[in-house]
């Protein structure tokens, strides 16, 4: 189902909730009842494919999900798009709204620069 | 006490009446020809000219689904349109039954169609989005005591915005016209709006300022403020925007509006477009879509056959990935066009990023890659079409195929693509910078790829036709009959190995959606 799955380079990444680099254990961004049905793991990969892992309510804004992506990474507020599917994801976005689906990848971008008015 | 809110949105050239965040109904620009509102006593009637259209028509196109009028209105069509009939009418409307929701005369003539609202009593602002401050233009409601409190009301007010919106600013001009002169009393004077639509095209510092202007309008209903507080702060914001501040990270507005897939630009993303600054992806990304809204939003079937990448598609399908040979990028950017077509696509944009430097591809019919009649299909349906302007790139300059290296080494750009009509070129061109180093570690893929490239100064002047030199022949290069990949640099930089990125990528996702193989490379072309 994603695409990183299909990378060789993910291949090498145990099936888990942990993630790659930061070792920390998961812990879910909001303890909220663990249904299975309510809940989604979802995984944020950086460009360098460093993947962290989060639980998230499927009616949760994803604004917390990137708050704690960039708490997490120590990465500047406004330093970082998140992209599902080539869509911009927005802070009002839930799982829900975006279809998101179980183990589904959010790439963590790094914002663009270039050019410039003379 | 609710509002309801007239809204001029010339960018999806419709007038839109909202009564909540949820209800609004749309009615395109195309079927009003003259909006005009009056206050009358305690009811609110607004005018609006439609081109010919059954009844029927027009009333379903309020409630698509039960095909009713929505409570509290009266849909009333006459077929005279005449200022001294006008007035008639609505004296005529004002008396008759409430009971009626909808009472209509149908003829094949022009009609107008006024509406009356009933009930409980409301206001209507008119709201302009190309209002800068997104001040009120104009606003009517009953005329009761407590409105002397308030401090936008009609008579004052709206005859000091309609100046401002008279200004030629926007392009959105806002005419009012005092009807009735005759009628004295404010209580009942007449105030009468006639919108003449002409789709702005702004920079983008327009844009931003317009679009934020009118999402501030739109939610000034659900967070009630002093409108002079909102004011205030947007001034500061901008001023402060413009010192290149970039902490506010809040949410200058969302683009599109409604829905999931919009850009969220940022107070931050505005200190982008001053002097020396760069621009970032928010920024382009939010200005492709809006120049192809602009452009084409007033009929969707146009813009439908433009499709514009994220800024982050390119880097995302190039990306060398060192821990893994085999993988070609594609896997990564597979599922983002899982909901579209993109070989029914007319014209596919791609903004890419590299050296900090903004450039951007154009992928032309790449339907006719696979082989299909898929563009085919589409372009026909568009020339057929009110616009009769639609290919927008029209090759007028001959172009060259290189015989020799040395040729390719003078590096003159043949090819010139005209889209003056359109300009967004040269709006993106003017922003993009020129501390870029030329990308040259690719310059041995150059052959592989079919380039075109102007004549070099000693070659003689080709016909003035879009032609090339095969093997000492010239041939016509059909744009409309063949897939072409066309790149547009501000800084004229070659990028062969964006070519070829883009080719292998068509290549794959023919493979992987329509289980086509292609098998000739889309021709390249420079623009300049």
């Amino acid at each position: 189902m994603s695409e990183q799955e299909d990378n060789p380079a993910g291949t090498l990444i145990p099936p888990t909730n942990t993630s790659v680099q930061d070792q920390k254990p998961q812990e879910p961004v909001k303890d909220e009842k663990l249904t299975p049905s309510s809940h989604i793991n979802l995984r944020v990969v950086s460009p360098d494919n460093q993947e962290i892992c989060f639980k998230i309510k499927r009616s949760t804004r994803l604004e917390k999900l990137m708050n704690a992506y960039l708490e997490r990474t120590n990465r500047a507020k406004g330093s970082i798009r998140f992209i599902f599917d080539g869509q911009r994801i927005n802070p009002n976005d839930t799982p829900e709204d975006l279809e998101m689906e179980e183990n589904d990848a959010i790439d963590a971008m790094v914002e663009q620069l270039g050019g410039s008015s003379l | 006490m609710y509002k309801k809110y007239l809204i001029i949105d010339p960018i999806r050239q419709q007038l839109i009446i909202r009564e909540s965040v949820n209800a609004s109904v749309p009615i395109p620009f195309k079927d009003v020809k003259t909006v005009m509102a009056r206050r009358h006593s305690d009811n609110c009637i607004l005018v609006l000219k439609t081109r010919p259209i059954r009844g029927s028509v027009m009333l379903q196109s309020y409630d698509p689904n039960t095909n009713e009028f929505p409570k509290g209105w009266i849909c009333a069509m006459w077929r005279n349109s005449h200022k001294a009939n006008f007035v008639n009418v609505v004296d005529r409307l004002a008396k008759c039954d409430p009971k009626f929701e909808a009472i209509q005369t149908l003829s094949d003539q022009d009609y107008i169609s006024v509406f009356r609202m009933l009930g409980p009593p409301t206001d209507i602002e008119i709201l302009s989005i190309d209002d800068i401050e997104g001040q009120v233009i104009g606003s009517i409601g009953p005329a009761v005591s407590d409105q002397a409190a308030k401090p936008t009301q009609p008579a004052t007010a709206t005859a000091a915005s309609a100046t401002t919106a008279e200004s030629p600013t926007g392009a959105q001009q806002l005419v009012r016209t005092n009807v009735a002169e005759n009628d004295t009393t404010n209580r009942d004077s007449a105030e009468y709006w006639i919108l003449s639509p002409s789709p702005p095209l702004g920079t983008v510092a327009e844009g931003l300022e317009r679009l934020s202007s009118l999402s501030n309008s739109l939610s000034l209903k659900t967070v009630p403020e002093n409108e002079k507080d909102v004011k205030e702060r947007r001034s500061s914001r901008i001023s402060k925007a413009k010192t290149s501040e970039f902490n506010d990270h809040t949410s200058m507005f969302t683009y599109p509006f409604q829905g999931t897939n919009s850009v969220t630009v940022t107070w931050a993303d505005r200190c982008r477009l001053n002097d020396f600054e760069f621009l970032n992806d928010t920024i382009i990304e939010f200005y492709l879509r809006y120049i192809r809204e602009c452009i084409f939003g007033g009929d969707p079937q146009i813009a439908e056959q433009v499709f514009v990448f994220s800024p982050f598609f390119f880097n995302q399908l190039a990306r060398r990935n060192t821990a893994a040979a085999s993988d070609n990028g594609y896997q990564r950017i597979r599922k983002w066009t899982n909901k579209v077509d993109l070989f029914s696509k007319r014209y596919l944009i791609v903004p890419i990023n590299e050296s900090y430097h903004w450039y951007m591809a154009v992928i032309y019919n790449p339907g006719l890659a696979v082989g299909g009649n898929r563009s085919r299909e589409t372009s026909q349906q568009q020339d057929q079409g009110q616009r009769s302007d639609a290919p927008d790139t029209n090759l007028t300059a001959p172009a060259v195929v290189p015989e020799s290296n040395e040729v390719i080494e003078s590096g003159m750009v043949a090819l010139s693509v005209k889209r003056d009509s359109r300009g967004e070129n040269n709006r993106l061109k003017r922003r993009r910078s020129r501390i870029v180093k030329s990308d040259n570690e690719n310059e041995e893929e150059e052959e592989d790829i079919s380039l075109v490239y102007a004549s070099a100064p000693k070659q003689p002047v080709p016909p003035r036709r879009s032609s090339r030199v095969d093997g000492g022949r010239l041939q016509f290069v059909d744009a409309e009959k063949s897939a072409s990949i066309f790149i547009f640099d501000s800084l004229g930089t070659h990028h062969p190995r964006t070519f070829n990125i883009l080719n292998n990528y068509l290549a794959a996702e023919a493979k992987a959606r329509l289980n086509i193989q292609v098998k000739e490379k889309l021709r390249g072309y420079y623009a300049k």
